[in-house]
């Protein structure tokens, strides 16, 4: 989608978001696998915000506005048999309720958001981790990929640069998605390094407006309710009884998540080829090599592959 | 534990550098195509990488086990379209009962 044209990655899937058939606003993410739920939640809200209103108004039809001054407590069905909600909530949406553009879009993301901050909390503390060192984790990194690189490796023992270097790398896509919105970012380095905190894949993907162009109020409004759900779910998580991980097939929750992170971000033959090369690479190097290094030396599928016309 | 928190101290710099890096110093400067082609690609390789590692090493050996099964049900579950939560849940389930059913 436009990320791609952009060349720009995103493993937003591990939100468990994603788009199949959304109106061309929502394209950007597209790359997130499974909107349907979000968008059916997000629709519930505001179907039931206008009717514990008190009112809903009909509308003439789907181009009209509320311009009708109907009122009716029925919510608009459309031709279709669906539900349409828009045409109501743009009615009742008066300026002085209306939300920042941003939390509305990543509102049906922060249920996932705690569950996965429940379930690092979970594998964190597996792994021996003070409850004070994950929560910080959480606050101070900030991204589920980067965290649960860090258990996975440090628990297993990988040495301080393997594990900080993967840990690094699998944020690199942030440093592209920052070269990508920087066009549409404010003068000021300090303003821009600090709005650039702002970026990961859910606000990246929403704030994306086509062409290149970035909405920063959306970049800002919808990063920041994600911080409270990601610390909460983390907070959750650490409240939960400690667990016997192995008799609890906890482990299997690294190769789970990064598998859906990985599948997210596979599109066209050269990631296929990509993926096979670096899954051979390590599969090969792991009983030679010190822990944690082979993830490192896979990276050379990705210059092996790279060469050529962008996929 | 002294390394896990430097660890988390060193990637958390790290991260926070990696986003200002974009509109602080590139600005609106094209990068060239081939390095933009490599950091798109970082993610497969380094997933890749992590679910091979997860799943059939323990520390340098080759291994398989119960977390094999774990991998197949997420597989699964990711291929009818499950969201992240339920593949994790469906993973952890399959390898907790092959643990059981094997002793």
């Amino acid at each position: 989608m436009s990320s791609a044209v952009l060349g720009v990655p995103s493993s937003a899937g591990a939100y468990g978001i994603g788009l199949e058939q959304a109106p061309e606003a929502l394209a950007p993410l597209a790359q997130f696998p499974h909107f349907n739920v979000g968008l059916a939640l997000s629709e519930a809200a505001d179907c039931l915000g206008v009717l514990l209103a008190g009112c809903a108004r009909t509308c003439g039809g789907s181009g009209d506005r509320g311009q009708s001054n109907q009122r009716s407590c029925a919510p608009l069905r459309t031709a279709a048999g669906g539900r349409d909600c828009s045409c109501l909530a743009g009615v009742m949406n008066r300026p002085s309720r209306s939300r920042e553009p941003g939390i509305r879009e990543v509102l049906p993301l922060l249920l996932p958001i705690v569950l996965l901050g429940l379930s690092f909390a979970v594998v964190a503390r597996a792994a021996g981790w003070s409850s004070l060192l994950t929560v910080t984790t959480s606050a101070l990194v900030f991204s589920a990929s980067a965290q649960f690189t860090l258990v996975s490796l440090m628990s297993g023992g990988a040495t301080m640069f393997s594990t900080v270097a993967s840990a690094g790398m699998v944020n690199l896509r942030f440093l592209a998605m920052g070269i990508a919105a920087a066009p549409s970012f404010p003068s000021g380095l300090v303003r821009r390094a600090a709005l650039a905190q702002t970026i990961n894949d859910a606000s990246w993907g929403l704030a994306h407006q086509g062409g290149g162009r970035f909405d920063i109020r959306v970049l800002v409004h919808s990063t920041w309710p994600q911080y409270p759900a990601w610390i909460g779910g983390t907070l959750l998580g650490l409240l939960l009884p400690e667990v016997e991980a192995q008799t609890l097939g906890l482990d299997a929750v690294f190769p789970a998540f990064f598998l859906a992170l990985l599948v997210g971000e596979v599109r066209g033959r050269r990631s296929i080829a990509v993926c096979l090369t670096a899954a051979a690479v390590t599969a090969i190097t792991v009983p030679f090599t010190p822990v944690g290094t082979p993830v490192l030396l896979a990276c050379v599928a990705a210059l092996m592959w790279s060469g050529g016309s962008p996929a | 534990m002294t390394r896990v928190w430097i660890a988390v101290l060193v990637v958390a710099t790290m991260n926070a550098m990696i986003k200002a890096l974009g509109p602080i110093v590139l600005g609106a400067r094209a990068v060239p195509a081939r390095v933009s082609t490599v950091l798109a690609l970082l993610p497969v390789v380094l997933f890749t990488a992590l679910v091979v590692v997860d799943s059939v090493t323990e520390g340098r050996e080759l291994i398989v086990d119960a977390r094999l099964a774990g991998l197949a049900a997420a597989a699964i579950a990711l291929a009818l379209r499950a969201s992240t939560v339920l593949v994790v849940i469906v993973a952890v389930g399959a390898t907790a009962a092959v643990r059981q059913l094997s002793g």
